[in-house]
């Protein structure tokens, strides 16, 4: 056997070992994604059950039936589906930027000044989370309550003039709500990004005569801005999926997100399909959304470099 | 059989199933399933069928543990545990919270629960697509005994082949007079207390398309709300959208028994069982007798309103059916159903719970006295019926554009 022979041996042994590590997440993504999201595309050219009058899923994508699919099309260029989306997209984007606008100074103090107490402060951070979501909305519903502390606070400092209505189909009510709930999740990308920053790099810049502003414009934000796309990322994706902030917090059909539509069709009977529809025409919104999103950052990232 | 015969012969069964169930009603004894509606006026006995026998008579009880899938909250857990003690058995109670998730699950075939809760409305469906077995009902000495003639021989299941009544409910409007001043039980038409600008910001219907949609029908004075004849689905969505934002309408599951006596809502959609339990609900120093409630069909004005009831059922898959149908006859004695009704407040029809007593023997406040049912509400009330799959989908499109806003 000539050493030629042997190289390649080797060669393509290694081939085989290192793609098999992806083996257990293959694994997963095919039964934990690609067969629910097979299922969701099955239910939503499904047909209707004669009996119980519900979605059968269709497996055979030859025998798809469309109808309920071009229907929500439909009412989404020509009908109110499209406000929705629209409101739905409006409070997520707005959301998101008060959430970024909050946490980023929360993450940098903590990442860069907090000294021996930044274990504590990232702990204080996800202590909410040991109570669960449902909970913490209901105590914002206690709060924002016509005679809660919310409107007592705002009164007494001349805020307000009479006790607002937070919670009567209040866009604003929603918005903060979602805030709330998703913003620790965006700190602590943000935290882990500027963590990573090599402090000595900002103490170059400050030598080389930057001031501070110029320190933090031109060096940490560029350095952390992959830590703000994951933390928006992470933050805007539940967003868009969240049903219950608005049902908690308002209950009105004008502050109603998409995802409130889907799980109404989705617990009655006749409305499993137009339910599954609505998931994926969500799912190719998000999706697009996030592509050109990727895709402008990933731009940006090059010609920084460039 | 390759997969894709098995495909084949699906989508064969499910074609020959439509076509069956488009043709007739009345009793059949074939295998091929039929969902057969009754009405009041137009009672049925449900199909029995060759495949789905009952159990035999003077069988002993199984050892349990007795499965019971119930929805949440609505049975009184001292009632199971009196059973438990009684039959010396363990009772299982899983619960849920909506009967599509029930249903699902019950199809499936991968559950062993024994006995279940259908509302009359559904009951059709269940029979045809065999989830439930027939009754014995030599095990079942209480039905004719305790429970109203009326519900002890239904007209969605003569002879109660399949079920026996449970509890029974009407749908009405729940207030508080702190918050709204008009007497709304005087009003011609109770339902239009819901599009008084002056209720704006503290008014509340059931997230529940099935109810609400009948709420916007009787706005218009329709009674019919089984059928959708000339636009009356398109009148009830217009009044609906309307409500939007001349109120602020909020749509809610807890509002009733919940939120009504916080003060979060001053008149919301309410079941009568939920304006029972109000009270208990009401923080510390409220008044419950605030509480008010009205079930149109009997105020003044004679407007439409739901009445309907839910029922005790066996599974055609339980492991323990001899004991689920001592399970039902138990929930049909005097004592335990009274007992049970003191937490539940959902009123059984038994007869032995007098209406005219309720109030004063002090199990209902007297201000929520018109939450008591009587047989005869069954003759000026709607009772909602199995909507066809069509009819459905078509009142789903209608609450969706409810719910989009603006």
């Amino acid at each position: 056997m000539s050493k030629q022979a042997d190289e390649r041996g080797v060669v393509g042994e290694r081939r085989w070992l290192w793609p098999s590590f992806a083996l257990p997440g293959v694994v997963w993504l095919i039964i934990l994604f690609i067969t629910p999201l097979y299922v969701i595309f099955a239910m939503a050219m499904g047909t209707t059950d004669p009996i119980f009058g519900d979605t059968l899923p269709v497996w055979n994508p030859l025998r798809w039936d469309y109808a309920t699919f071009g229907e929500v099309l439909n009412e989404l260029f020509t009908g109110q589906l499209g406000l929705v989306f629209l409101r739905t997209l409006v409070y997520v984007v707005v959301a998101t930027a008060l959430s970024l606008l909050i946490g980023y100074p929360v993450a940098y103090y903590v990442a860069r000044h907090a000294g021996r107490y930044r274990v504590l402060l990232l702990l204080l951070i996800i202590a909410p989370f040991w109570i669960n979501y449902l909970m913490r909305m209901l105590a914002w519903v206690n709060l924002l309550s016509t005679d809660g502390y919310v409107n007592q606070i705002l009164l007494f400092f001349g805020v307000l003039d009479a006790p607002r209505e937070w919670l009567v189909g209040k866009h604003e009510t929603v918005v903060l709500g979602l805030v709330y709930g998703y913003v620790p999740f965006l700190i602590l990308p943000l935290f882990a990004a500027l963590d990573r920053i090599d402090p000595r790099v900002i103490e170059a810049a400050r030598d080389l005569g930057a001031s501070p502003a110029q320190a933090f414009f031109r060096i940490t934000l560029p350095l952390s801005s992959q830590g703000v796309l994951a933390g928006c990322v992470i933050i805007m994706l539940p967003m868009f999926g969240d049903y219950y902030t608005a049902t908690l917090l308002s209950g009105s059909p004008k502050t109603n997100m998409i995802s409130k539509l889907i799980e109404q069709n989705i617990n009655a009977s006749a409305g499993g399909s137009t339910g599954a529809a609505l998931t994926i025409v969500l799912m190719v919104f998000v999706g697009l959304l996030m592509t050109y999103y990727l895709y402008s950052v990933a731009r940006a990232t090059k010609e920084a470099r460039s | 059989m390759s997969r894709r015969e098995a495909l084949r012969l699906m989508a064969g069964a499910a074609a020959a199933g439509g076509l069956l169930a488009g043709c007739g009603s009345g009793s059949s004894s074939s295998s091929a399933a039929q969902v057969v509606v009754g009405t009041r006026e137009d009672p049925v006995k449900q199909p029995l069928y060759d495949d789905n026998p009952m159990i035999e008579s003077g069988l002993e009880p199984e050892k349990g543990p007795l499965k019971v899938y119930n929805w949440a909250d609505y049975i009184y857990t001292r009632v199971l545990k009196d059973f438990e003690d009684e039959f010396g058995v363990e009772v299982e109670l899983t619960t849920f919270y909506n009967l599509e998730e029930a249903t699902r699950k019950l199809r499936t075939g991968k559950v062993d629960f024994d006995v279940f809760v259908p509302t009359a409305e559904i009951i059709p469906k269940f029979v045809a697509g065999k989830l439930l077995q027939p009754l014995n009902r030599d095990y079942l000495p209480n039905l004719k005994k305790n429970v109203w003639p009326m519900l002890a021989d239904p007209y969605y299941d003569r002879g109660s082949r399949y079920t026996v009544p449970y509890t029974v409910y009407l749908t009405g409007i729940g207030w508080r007079t702190d918050m709204v001043s008009e007497d709304i039980a005087a009003m011609d038409n109770p339902w239009e207390a819901f599009w008084d600008p002056q209720n704006r910001g503290i008014a509340g219907l059931y997230d529940d398309y099935r109810e609400t949609i009948g709420v916007g029908m009787y706005r218009s004075g329709i009674t019919d709300i089984n059928d959708d004849k000339s636009g009356d689905l398109a009148a009830s969505r217009d009044n609906l959208v309307e409500l939007t934002d001349l109120v602020d309408i909020r749509y809610t599951i807890d509002g009733a028994y919940a939120k009504l006596p916080e003060g979060v809502f001053g008149i919301h959609h309410a079941w009568s069982g939920d304006m029972v339990n109000a009270p208990y609900y009401m923080p510390k120093g409220g008044d419950p007798a605030v509480l008010r409630y009205v079930w149109p069909p009997k105020a003044r004005g004679g407007a439409g309103g739901y009445v309907s009831n839910d029922s005790l059922a066996v599974l055609k898959g339980a492991e323990h059916p001899v004991l689920a149908h001592m399970f039902l006859n138990y929930m049909l004695d005097d004592k335990v159903a009274v007992k049970n009704f003191g937490w539940n407040a959902y009123q059984p029809p038994i007869n032995a719970l007098k209406p005219d007593t309720l109030v004063s023997d002090g199990m209902i406040r007297e201000n929520l006295a018109s939450t008591v049912i009587e047989q005869d509400d069954f003759e000026m009330g709607q009772t909602p019926q199995q909507l066809t799959p069509e009819q459905d989908e078509r009142w789903l499109e209608a609450w969706s554009r409810v719910q989009q806003g603006g």
